[in-house]
């Protein structure tokens, strides 16, 4: 199976400044990248 | 629902428009990512349980996240959540500290 870095991200600027390392670590691995954004579910009340 | 009773929105219409908004905004860093296999994937719930259980799947090798590493009483008032995800996943963690250029640890 294939290789995946998880980027956990917050939808914030700081949170992507771990994009530039982690994309010469996936094309030195080989890797997939998978970017995951989960916050708490908002109620329109 | 507002003050006065009336439905603004549905929750379910509420998730389609965050999820919407969210994955617009994934979409816009993949120029980052040029040359990479990418997927993209949004959790509602906890966002530490969301991370460490996404992190939990078979095919996840690593975390890497972005902290500001926080000191001292900062610290222990506002822990964030890279360094909660780090200490109850079992995934190793990468973490790259922002505005500390070159920065960065590896934590099994």
């Amino acid at each position: 199976m294939a290789r995946t870095i998880l980027v956990p991200l917050d939808a914030t600027s700081e949170s992507t400044a771990v994009l530039d390392t982690v994309r010469e670590l996936a094309r030195v691995e080989g890797a997939t990248v998978r970017l995951l954004h989960a916050r708490l579910r908002q109620r329109p009340w | 629902m507002n003050d006065n009773g009336q439905v603004i929105a549905y929750a379910d219409q509420e998730t389609d428009r965050v999820e919407h908004e969210v994955t617009v905004f994934l979409k816009s860093l993949l120029g980052r990512l040029s040359g990479v296999r990418t997927e993209l994937a949004v959790r509602f719930g906890d966002p530490v349980e969301e991370i460490v259980r996404e992190a939990e799947s078979e095919d996840v090798e690593l975390i890497a996240m972005a902290t500001h590493r926080r000191k001292g009483a900062a610290r222990l008032i506002a822990g964030s959540v890279a360094e909660t995800v780090e200490r109850q996943t079992t995934r190793p963690v990468l973490l790259v500290c922002y505005g500390h250029a070159g920065a960065s640890e590896i934590a099994a």
